[in-house]
Formats: structure tokens, C-alpha cells, sequence
């Protein structure tokens, strides 16, 4: 495959700014589209080995590809290019959304407008996690997750507690397992 | 307390709880708003549950990353300056450790301990989620039947076809602006 030089920092700075308010309800179709298909950055496999990392780790998903992809270009100053493409523009976003509810937020067409979006939205998460809870497999992976949804949905457990108890228990169990 | 100081209390408060959220927040942000609600509505009592579901809505209803909704709060809180530094505070530091563990990560990938991390943490992270579903769907659609249908009718479609979850959003948005959610 003809893979063209390394990105200059710039040009991932560009890249990821593009991508980072391309999409609604999610950024990562687009920013798969620009680093494969469009860029040629990344192969497939590549950007698959990436992106399972990038999930794998807390905090936005698509704000940790952008990192490893700007790191692996140009070390410490690609990452940063990256990731500054990432956030400057939804930032940007942010500040107009904002000002636009403290002025209009409260009209009853604006107020039912949110109401339309957040029952879509909310069905949207509820979906995505039904089809990743299809991919669990075995029993006690099924138990950990539905003690995870309890301790979250219905006791109301601070996520950093249920982590604290859940997490080792989860991993030790990975571990002992007979394979 | 005057004014300022105040100011500066909420925004460090902020920059604090998103900078340890940063960092704990697997599953990523979708899956962290049951955590971030219990802090906003329950616990600081900064803003009621409607209005958390509301922020939820208009975050979706502008192009960019889920992260978006971090913004959103942020300056209902505190205005510009706790947009800004909530989302900043919520990138960073999960950005850092991204960065020096993603090549320990990949030469390690054979390792049993790695493995068995990456499997253990992936129910979890799947539990969360459903979490994250369940509480958003009740919170934004409390006392309409409309909004639960439209909840019900976008899980039906996202999981049996492939159409674009921005028609879900457009539908759904339509019928708000015309009253009936």
C-alpha cells in the first residue's frame, strides 16, 4: 500500500478539528473515516489495535485515538497537536450552545426541542449498550455486569466505590479462570 | 464569602471532580452520567434533575464528542470559564496516562495480567453503560409517554437496522418543537 510521509503536526492539528465536529452523537465514524480512508494515516489494523486501547482506558474514547495517533506521528508534541485539534473546536461549541440556552433556553418551543433530543439521545445510549451486552458470554461475566447496573441505576453508588469493589473481583476472576 | 472567592470555589470544585472523573471514567462519558448526575443534582444540588436532562438534549443537538455534555454542565454551573475547565479537566488526564501507557500497553499484550484486565474491566464497563441508558431514559423522559416511546422506538431502530442515529435525533427533536413531548 502507498502510505504517504508522516502527517506534519499541523496537518493532525487539522485533521482532528475536522473530525472532532463532523459528526452528531458521536465522533468516531468520522474520525475512522479521516485516519483511513481519507488521510491513509492508518491501516485497518492499525487504527483497530489503536482504537480497542483507546477504549479500553478511561475517559472519551475518541479524545484517547487522538493522542495515541498524534504520539505515534511526532511523539509528545503530535499527541498535543492532536488532542488540541480535538478539543479547541468543541470548545468553541460549547461556548455558543451555552450562551444560546441562557438567552433562549427558556422558551417553551427551545424547552421541547431539548425534551425531543435528550428521549432520542437517551434511547441512543440505551441501545448502544444493549448491543454491546449481546457480546458478553458466560455466566460470571453476566453476574458482574448486572452488579455494576444495580450499584449504579439503583443504589446509586458513587462510580468510584463500585469500582473499588467490582474491578478486582472482575480482574481476579479473568485471572483464576480455567481457560 | 464575596463574590469571587465564591466564583473560584465552584470552578476549582469543577476542575477537581472532572479531573478525577478523567481518570476512573471507563466506558467512557456516556457511560459516566449516572456518576456525574448523582454529583450535579443529588449531591451539590446545582441544578434539578429536568434541567440535567435538558443540558443532556442540547448537547446532543450540536455536531461533536460525547464529551460535549461535560461543557454543557459546566457552564450552567459556572459559566465560560467552568465550560472550559470542566471539559479541559475531563480530557487531560486521561489523555497523559493514554499517552505513556499506550506503548507499555502494546508490549505487554501477551501478558496474562493485561489480558485478564482487559476482560475483567470489559463487563464492568458494559454494566455501566446500561446504567448510563437506564437512568438517562428515565430522567429525560419522566411523566411523557411520548418521550418514552420515542426512547423505546430509537433503541428498537439503532439495534435492528442501520439507519443513522441523526434521523432519531431529528424525529425526535421535531416532535418537541411541536409541543407534544
Amino acid at each position: 500500500m502507498n502510505r504517504p510521509d508522516v502527517p506534519p503536526p499541523a496537518e493532525l492539528f487539522l485533521g482532528f478539528a475536522k473530525a472532532s465536529i463532523s459528526g452528531f452523537g458521536g465522533v468516531l465514524p468520522f474520525a475512522r473515516h479521516m485516519l483511513v480512508e481519507d488521510k491513509k494515516w492508518l491501516s485497518e489494523q492499525e487504527f483497530t489495535d489503536l482504537f480497542s486501547f483507546s477504549q479500553f482506558m478511561p475517559g472519551a474514547n475518541v479524545v484517547n485515538l487522538s493522542v495515541c495517533v498524534g504520539s505515534r506521528f511526532h511523539g509528545p508534541l503530535g499527541a498535543f497537536a492532536a488532542l488540541m485539534g480535538m478539543l479547541v473546536p468543541p470548545i468553541i461549541v460549547i461556548l455558543l450552545l451555552g450562551a444560546f440556552y441562557v438567552e433562549f433556553g427558556q422558551t417553551s418551543l427551545m424547552q421541547g426541542l431539548f425534551r425531543g433530543l435528550g428521549a432520542a439521545a437517551a434511547g441512543l445510549v440505551l441501545g448502544t449498550a444493549l448491543k454491546m451486552g449481546r457480546t458478553l458470554r458466560g455466566a460470571m461475566p453476566i453476574l458482574f455486569a448486572a452488579l455494576a447496573f444495580a450499584a449504579i441505576a439503583w443504589l446509586r453508588v458513587p462510580l468510584i466505590l463500585m469500582l473499588a469493589v467490582l474491578a478486582p473481583l472482575s480482574i481476579g476472576y479473568q485471572w483464576i479462570r480455567p481457560r | 464569602m464575596d463574590q469571587a472567592a465564591m466564583n473560584s470555589g465552584l470552578l476549582l470544585n469543577l476542575i477537581s471532580y472532572f479531573a478525577l472523573l478523567s481518570l476512573i471514567s471507563f466506558g467512557g462519558v456516556s457511560a459516566s452520567l449516572p456518576e456525574i448526575h448523582r454529583y450535579f443534582v443529588e449531591q451539590q444540588h446545582w441544578m434539578g434533575s429536568e434541567e440535567f436532562a435538558r443540558l443532556f438534549g442540547i448537547a446532543n443537538a450540536a455536531p461533536g464528542p460525547n464529551m460535549m455534555v461535560v461543557g454543557v454542565l459546566g457552564y450552567q454551573v459556572a459559566g465560560p470559564a467552568g465550560a472550559i475547565l470542566s471539559f479541559v479537566a475531563m480530557a487531560l488526564p486521561s489523555s497523559i496516562l493514554a499517552y505513556y501507557l499506550g506503548g507499555i500497553w502494546q508490549r505487554f499484550r501477551d501478558r496474562p495480567w493485561r489480558i485478564a484486565t482487559q476482560a475483567g474491566l470489559a463487563p464492568l464497563t458494559i454494566g455501566l453503560l446500561l446504567a448510563s441508558g437506564y437512568v438517562l431514559t428515565l430522567t429525560a423522559d419522566h411523566g411523557s409517554w411520548v418521550a418514552y416511546a420515542i426512547s423505546g422506538c430509537t433503541v428498537l431502530l439503532f439495534m435492528a437496522t442501520r439507519i443513522h442515529p441523526l434521523w432519531c435525533l431529528g424525529a425526535g427533536a421535531l416532535l418537541g418543537v411541536f409541543g407534544w413531548v
